[in-house]
């Protein structure tokens, strides 16, 4: 019996320790992650320069939440210490005064997700990005929303990977550097196809891009759970027929009970299932289609567009880079060095 | 051990060769391994503690993680439209100049005469080719319903002393708020005094709509019973006889 549960144990471990090593240290195509750093950099840049339309309102010297106002949020009867959150809170707003520093840094961060978008010197404005994006939220938390939890999300996660070693300057500079150091060296003609450098980084950032939406996803669907509208099946409609959010006059569903009913059972069984769906490979495309419709629908009908291509971003952590080559530059991809060409993925 | 400089299958039509990395020592991935496990493990506790109910087991794990959760604001609830669609809040108000005439208003007005405003403004709640941007529309959204989540609920007079000191603060906080919102509303239309009403924007049943009812119906509103002015009475200077 001891013997039995000392084989468990070990087989239980080595699997545990293959597992984890396979999950997280394989290396990884870094295309996906290219183009995410495109679609973060467009999220990144259009969130910010909305902000330049109300500056005053909200970063202004007085604004809608001025830093008084701010601060008396987290303000606590005396005798108590002041919880960790609001020590840890930082920005770069509270510690310059002076607005035309200010807007000439908001001129420059919106500069630095410009390159992010190109990818020039990729990784070094994707932390400055993360940090941007911190210190934005920090400053106004009380006119942020889920899109600005995305954001600082997927920033935080792009920098880990070699985010610009695809589709961008930097790939581009790298490609001349080569070529020109080939033809330096009189090796004549140089091949156009330029092998795929893999990425260990690449896959880590992937992965906890994966791991996160997971989570999102999981934790929706508990909140969902403790609501009786959703349980019921009528919270599309309360969704819907929000005249704040309203973009697209969807009260015709008024009419259509069993298909409001469909939709919200359909959604929080999509949200609950999601952390484990989407990996076989199998449901993986359906997971991810019904994620789309989930977020386009959020962003036609609910004014919440943005927020639902942020939330889209995050679902294409989940497209591997093959596809993603294939689509961008009609070449199917991934020959491991050594592997036998008959096994390769052709285009 | 170094890189392969010739990736493999170069020559094969159609393919794009591929160049493993250089592979991590065992100590570069258990450090990395721990890293990635506390990482992961400081999010999953974030997410599950950021919004209500709150868990003793969760407030007790997530002790050790409280600097770095902050710090990365990984403290995000992620619990869209949870636990239900709620209604809507939103802020109506009234300026006034120092010989007490309503102010007209050349943005965010919800009436045709221009003197009563509201907070999101109308003219930006736009549809999806409208050239105006919707997100700015949702900015001031979300300030009018954070404004309503400080709204200090009553507590009952026998409450503990450090309940009572709790709420007392919950009450300067909100004012803070309703003060500072006032003071940008007079620095964008000018004005001396400024007169807020918090609005409650219900949602039609199905059944209310199928019999005719509009989102904009004005049976849906329903406001805070106080009216919220600014300059408040004990900050305005004393008047004086003309």
């Amino acid at each position: 019996m001891l013997t039995l549960l000392s084989n468990y144990l070990k087989d239980a471990y080595t699997a545990a320790v293959n597992g984890w090593q396979r999950f997280w240290f394989l290396p990884r195509d870094p295309a996906t992650l290219g183009v995410l750093r495109i679609c973060i950099g467009l999220l990144l840049l259009y969130t910010h320069a909305v902000w330049t339309l109300d500056w005053d309102g909200f970063f202004g010297p007085a604004g809608w939440v001025d830093k008084n106002a701010r601060w008396e949020q987290h303000l606590i009867p005396a005798g108590e210490s002041t919880p960790i959150f609001v020590r840890c809170q930082w920005s770069h707003f509270d510690w310059i005064e002076s607005q035309a520093v200010l807007w000439t840094l908001h001129c420059a961060a919106l500069g630095i997700f410009t390159l992010l978008i190109l990818g020039f010197y990729s990784r070094t404005v994707a932390v400055l990005s993360f940090l941007i994006a911190v210190s934005y939220t920090q400053r106004n938390p009380q006119a942020m929303f889920g899109l600005d939890g995305i954001n600082t999300m997927l920033a935080m996660y792009l920098w880990i990977g070699p985010c610009g070693a695809c589709y961008s300057i930097d790939a581009w500079l790298k490609r001349r550097k080569e070529q020109n150091h080939e033809a330096g060296q009189g090796r004549g003609e140089v091949s156009a196809v330029r092998p795929i450098e893999l990425s260990i980084t690449a896959n880590i950032a992937i992965r906890l891009i994966q791991c996160h939406m997971c989570l999102i996803y999981l934790f929706s669907a508990i909140g969902k759970l403790q609501g009786e509208s959703w349980a019921s099946g009528v919270a599309i409609w309360g969704a819907v027929a929000n005249r704040e959010y309203q973009s697209l006059d969807a009260t015709w569903l008024a009419a259509y009970p069993l298909v409001v009913s469909i939709l919200t059972h359909l959604t929080v069984m999509w949200e609950l299932t999601y952390s484990v769906l989407v990996w076989p490979r199998l449901w993986r495309p359906l997971v991810l289609a019904m994620a789309v419709g989930v977020h386009l629908g959020i962003g036609l009908w609910m004014g919440m567009m943005t927020f639902g291509l942020a939330m889209i971003v995050g679902n294409m952590a989940f497209v591997e880079s093959y596809y993603v080559r294939t689509l961008l530059s009609r070449r199917a991809s991934l020959v491991p060095a050594g592997a036998k060409t008959s096994k390769a993925i052709r285009a | 051990m170094s890189r392969p400089k010739t990736p493999a299958a170069a020559d094969e039509p159609g393919i794009t060769p591929a160049i493993p990395p250089r592979p991590w020592s065992s100590g570069v991935k258990w450090l990395v391994s721990a890293a990635l496990l506390f990482h992961v493990t400081a999010q999953f506790i974030a997410t599950w503690t950021a919004a209500p109910p709150d868990s003793a087991l969760g407030g007790t794990l997530s002790e050790p993680f409280h600097f770095y959760i902050a710090a990365a604001r990984l403290n995000q609830g992620y619990r869209f439209f949870a636990p239900n669609p709620e209604a809507s809040h939103l802020m109506r108000f009234r300026i006034f100049d120092a010989d007490g005439n309503p102010v007209v208003l050349n943005e965010f007005a919800v009436n045709e005469e221009k003197t009563e405003g509201q907070l999101p403004p109308p003219e930006l709640r736009v549809g999806l080719l409208e050239p105006k941007a919707r997100l700015l529309y949702h900015r001031y959204f979300m300030l009018t319903e954070q404004l309503d989540r400080a709204i200090p609920r009553p507590i009952p007079a026998n409450a503990p002393v450090e309940a009572h000191a709790a709420h007392a603060q919950r009450e300067r906080a909100f004012l803070a708020m309703t003060d500072s919102f006032s003071r940008e509303l007079l620095r964008r239309f000018g004005g001396a005094k400024v007169k807020i009403q918090l609005m409650e924007h219900n949602i039609p049943s199905t059944q209310e709509v199928t019999d005719g009812m509009s989102l904009d119906d004005k049976k849906l509103e329903m406001f805070h019973p106080k009216t919220f002015e600014y300059p408040r009475a004990e900050e305005r200077p004393p008047s004086t006889p003309r």
